[in-house]
């Protein structure tokens, strides 16, 4: 066998001299036996199907090498969340539907003759109750209060990797949905200083309040004063708010250069961000002073 | 299949699957906002057709087939589509030198490849899929794929080769419209 067809066989057949001879056909099997031979024996041909692997390990590891955008699994939860309550809603609608065209159905018959009880009055009667509920379905489609749409952790990316100028920024006193905007109980912020009011945010396409504060060093420590900022969402905006009720019942997070866990209290959901780590978040652990 | 086990199937799809097909989306399209979208268009059709997936084992290729279908989808229509001259690229390429080429370079010489070529080839490249899957996936004999595996990745490596950069190729139009897939799994509702 030729140089040509013995390499012209292994690429076809043995990508990276791994000899999977195709199906089980005995010529191509005893093509790639003497192929396999020939190269054994080659220099030539060894280095040029090296080379080939060579290159095919590169293309593949470049291939392989794509990053993926920050936060697109949680987005795809959610348009699969999304889908997942459309379908749920349509069903129902629909089984509802159903229901009542049987009531109504078996009404019919009660109320008429059974005479004049023909199968066309019934199918009137079945179609006008369907087009009432096709119509009452679509105005609850248009005017019902869709599902929370915000996830937190979209929100929790922005917050931390997109500093926040709070100079800037509008007091807020009031979510939009009424919600008022207040500080967590849960919090001690009594080495914090902070700001006496919230700042108006859009984060991930919704409204957040900002507590800027700066946790003031240890005693006799000379490490700088630490950056932190509290998030305040209202609950009813969070697609899946957190299961924890106080501050640091839920997990840490390192988001950046910051330390953050998320809870719910009360009406609001909070996330506490903090430059450093958890150990410096346990320093306002404790239960807030009542003055 | 219950709402909540479909609910759960899909939440495992998306966590052992999505950055796979985003990578294959983006090799494809060779564009993030695409790839995106079209990882994103897999999972809402893998959403409404669950229950086509009767083994949850062959989800991955059932995935892909669904982004190659619609990425092929989306490319239909009055657009230009390069078609490569194939003859004699089953010969081995001799060069005295590896080639030197960088993301960029190797994403324009996969964008000019035809689709047939394409995919099996980035599918080859991510080392997830045997020939078998890939030839199932993309609905051709076994030894079609082998013959096309080798013909793109000759034709691959001379363009990254030769120019060190995508080389001119000849362009046909209109543009031939790929087959779209006959297996009832992997065939979108939408493709007529």
């Amino acid at each position: 066998m030729d140089c040509l067809t013995a390499r012209q066989i292994l690429q076809l057949a043995c990508p990276a001299l791994e000899l999977e001879c195709p199906a089980a056909s005995e010529p191509a099997a005893a093509d790639c036996a003497r192929a396999a031979e020939h190269v054994q024996a080659c220099g030539a041909c060894q280095s040029a199907i090296a080379q080939q692997d060579r290159f095919d390990r590169r293309a593949g590891q470049m291939c392989r090498d794509v990053a993926v955008p920050l936060g697109l699994k949680h987005r795809l939860y959610a348009a699969l969340e999304s889908a997942e309550w459309q379908a749920t809603t349509v069903q129902r609608a629909l089984t509802g539907a159903t229901g009542v065209l049987v009531a109504s159905g078996n009404r019919a018959a009660q109320t008429t003759a059974p005479s004049a009880a023909s199968g066309k009055t019934r199918r009137r009667i079945a179609m006008a109750a369907a087009a009432c509920l096709l119509l009452a379905w679509g105005t609850w489609q248009l005017l019902a209060p869709r599902p929370p749409r915000l996830e937190l952790a979209a929100i929790e990316q922005a917050a931390a990797l997109e500093p926040i100028d709070s100079a800037l920024l509008p007091n807020l006193a009031r979510f939009a949905n009424g919600t008022a905007v207040c500080l967590p109980n849960s919090v001690n912020l009594s080495r914090c200083t902070i700001a006496a009011a919230a700042k108006e945010c859009w984060l991930a396409g919704g409204q957040v309040a900002v507590y800027q504060f700066t946790l003031k060093k240890r005693a006799g420590s000379r490490s700088k004063p630490l950056p932190g900022q509290i998030l305040a969402i209202p609950r009813v905006a969070v697609a899946s708010p957190p299961v924890a009720q106080v501050f640091l019942q839920g997990r840490v997070e390192y988001i950046g250069h910051f330390a953050a866990t998320a809870w719910s209290e009360g009406e609001l959901v909070f996330v506490c961000f903090l430059s450093g780590g958890e150990d410096e978040l346990q320093r306002l652990a404790v239960r807030r002073d009542a003055s | 299949m219950q709402p909540s086990d479909t609910v759960r199937l899909l939440e495992d799809l998306v966590e052992r699957h999505y950055a796979l097909l985003y990578r294959y989306a983006y090799r494809l399209s060779g564009s993030t906002a695409d790839a995106e979208d079209l990882t994103q268009h897999a999972f809402l059709t893998a959403h409404a057709k669950i229950a086509q997936l009767r083994d949850p084992s062959s989800a991955k290729s059932w995935l892909c087939a669904i982004v190659r279908n619609a990425y092929l989808k989306d490319r239909r229509g009055p657009g230009r589509v390069v078609a490569a001259l194939l003859d004699n690229l089953a010969a081995p390429l001799e060069s005295p030198t590896d080639p030197d080429f960088d993301e960029n370079q190797l994403q324009a010489a996969l964008n000019e490849l035809p689709e047939e070529f394409r995919s099996p080839l980035i599918l080859f490249y991510f080392e997830e899929f045997s020939y078998k899957e890939i030839a199932e996936q993309m609905n051709v004999p076994l030894g079609t794929i082998m013959s096309r595996l080798s013909r793109a990745r000759a034709l691959l490596r001379r363009k990254l080769t030769t120019n060190q950069g995508p080389r001119e190729l000849p362009v046909v139009e209109p543009a031939p419209a790929c087959p779209p897939s006959s297996d009832p799994i992997a065939r979108p509702q939408w493709i007529a």
